[in-house]
């Protein structure tokens, strides 16, 4: 969460017409902060400067795919929720990568807004117990790491 | 027969009738295949037998004057394969022209007639051949259009999943749009609540978005059909519920049935069933294709399913189009088989459709009345027996 409390999302197509749309959405909420960008390079940056709870991603983008870059996202903010929008048709190889890079959430296009919100608002939920968990002191070491490995 | 008659050499044995078939005379080669059967009746001497022989043409030779000819099989001989004689009577004339004697040729035509059926049994083992190699050609045609159609299946399937993902993008964008529109809508009207004018237009504008609602639920009906319909992510055997393909094919026939055609669902209460959900899809929209095509002007289509309470699900598909005349109702299963012009069908259709039906261990039927439509009923075992 940045200073003004609400919880900060990063949005990545590679089309306009969707993280315009995106950003109509989180606003009419009125509780998500967003920033979006349509290459995900930019958003490996941003993630590298600023500090995310949920990344919402595309799948398929032309310079790199939307399970690479959630992959080097993890990297760089392992806390963050990461989630896959996706307008392909392939749900096997959909379910595979869920397993693989470890998807908060998959969501398939066109979506339901408010089904999208409320995962967005679960998933920057997750985050922040995360950072919380990370964060308090003198708790069990082990414990703390044991939860980590099975939420991440 | 006298030394110097050249027939008492002859090649075969000679007996000379009288016209109560007893014997007159004989040449040599008679008298050592026959003995000496000087006064015995024919059939006696030369066969054995009380009776005259099977087609025996004696009585036509003395009566009518002229020579005939014969075949005999004697099987007197026991144990051992039929022996053959070709029998020739030739009529021995007086000067006032009654038939006085009979002359008698008796030829062992055995081997003539082993060759014979050899070749008669060869000609058969050839047309057997022949008809076999006839249903290979047709099983090749079938497996030829099927393979044909699995080619057609996956580039449908492609086109299905790039048109989906692309449709997705702007699809999605309107989607939500318009769940923001209506949101900010709802802002306006609360602020400019008591204006009237303004109040009539947001109307107007509510109107507006509920068509582009409509609009785009029937986009996203479309695009869920299609990949219904081509079942981009499952090839494989599975367990699924019929209703849904042929709901599916009708949604993408919608264009072709518009306000022209009235289907009428009889749907029963049927189990899910095992097999492979794009194959099947296929045969459902080649019948409902079909039965389309086959209704000028307006028609009906009736689609029935009901499952038998044991391992079969049966469907019905009937229209009340132009039907299939008799003469051409046993062909439409064939590859290749079409009475539609070019372009328009590809003869391949109802081949596939049969194919894929008895690849899954069932049965399609058709039955139609010339001019009053047709009717395909399909049986499908609801698990398939383990290969």
């Amino acid at each position: 969460m940045n200073d003004t409390g609400k919880p900060q999302i990063l949005l990545v197509d590679d089309e306009p017409m969707i993280t315009r749309t995106l950003e109509a959405v989180l606003r009419m909420d009125g509780n998500l902060e967003c920033i979006a960008v349509n290459r995900p390079a930019e958003g490996l940056d941003l993630l590298k400067s600023d500090r995310f709870d949920v990344i919402l991603s595309d799948f398929i983008m032309p310079e790199l795919d939307g399970l690479e870059f959630l992959r080097q996202a993890r990297r760089i903010q392992p806390e963050a929720s990461r989630i896959l929008l996706t307008g392909y048709a392939d749900k096997e190889s959909a379910i595979r990568s869920i397993n693989e890079i470890g998807l908060y959430q998959y969501i398939e296009k066109p979506w339901d807004n408010r089904q999208l919100l409320m995962i967005l608002r679960n998933a920057a939920e997750r985050a922040s117990l995360l950072r919380r968990l990370n964060n308090s002191a003198g708790s069990d070491r082990e414990l703390r790491q044991q939860i980590w490995k099975m939420l991440i | 027969m006298f030394e110097d008659c050249p027939l008492e050499h002859f090649i075969d044995p000679l007996s000379r009738l009288d016209t109560g078939r007893r014997i007159v005379r004989q040449n040599k080669l008679s008298v050592e295949r026959f003995g000496d059967a000087g006064n015995q009746i024919c059939h006696e001497a030369h066969f054995n037998r009380a009776e005259p022989c099977e087609g025996c043409l004696f009585q036509n030779v003395v009566e009518g004057g002229r020579a005939e000819r014969w075949y005999l099989a004697d099987h007197d001989v026991g144990g051992k394969p039929p022996s053959y004689y070709e029998i020739s009577l030739i009529p021995i004339v007086d000067d006032d022209g009654t038939v006085a004697a009979v002359q008698e040729v008796i030829r062992d035509a055995t081997a003539t007639v082993a060759v014979e059926q050899h070749l008669i049994e060869l000609s058969e083992s050839l047309g057997r051949q022949t008809h076999n190699l006839r249903k290979d050609l047709a099983e090749l045609h079938k497996a030829q259009a099927a393979l044909i159609q699995t080619e057609k299946l996956a580039s449908l399937g492609k086109l299905a999943a790039g048109l989906t993902h692309e449709i997705h993008t702007p699809l999605g964008t309107l989607v939500a749009n318009l769940d923001v529109l209506k949101h900010e809508i709802d802002g306006l009207k609360e602020e400019l609540a008591g204006n009237l004018e303004a109040s009539v237009r947001i109307g107007r504008m509510e109107d507006l978005l509920e068509l582009h609602d409509m609009a785009t639920n029937r986009i996203q009906t479309i695009i869920r059909s299609l990949k219904q319909f081509a079942h981009l992510d499952r090839a494989v055997m599975e367990k699924v519920d019929l209703h849904e393909g042929i709901e599916a094919a009708l949604n993408l026939l919608t264009y072709e049935l518009k306000q022209r055609i009235e289907i009428e669902r009889q749907f029963g209460a049927i189990p899910a069933v095992q097999c492979r959900p794009d194959a099947m899809n296929q045969v459902f929209m080649s019948l409902l294709q079909n039965a389309v095509q086959a209704i000028t002007g307006t028609g009906r289509i009736r689609i029935a399913t009901r499952f038998n309470g044991e391992n079969h699900v049966e469907l019905e598909f009937e229209d009340n189009g132009k039907g299939i005349p008799a003469e051409r109702l046993d062909k439409i299963f064939d590859a290749g088989f079409t009475s539609k012009p070019r372009g328009v069908g590809t003869g391949l259709g109802l081949a596939i459709a049969h194919q894929t039906i008895t690849g899954h261990g069932g049965t399609i039927t058709a039955r139609s009345d010339s001019g009053q439509g047709t009717l395909f009923t399909l049986v499908l075992p609801v698990v398939q027996k383990p290969a």
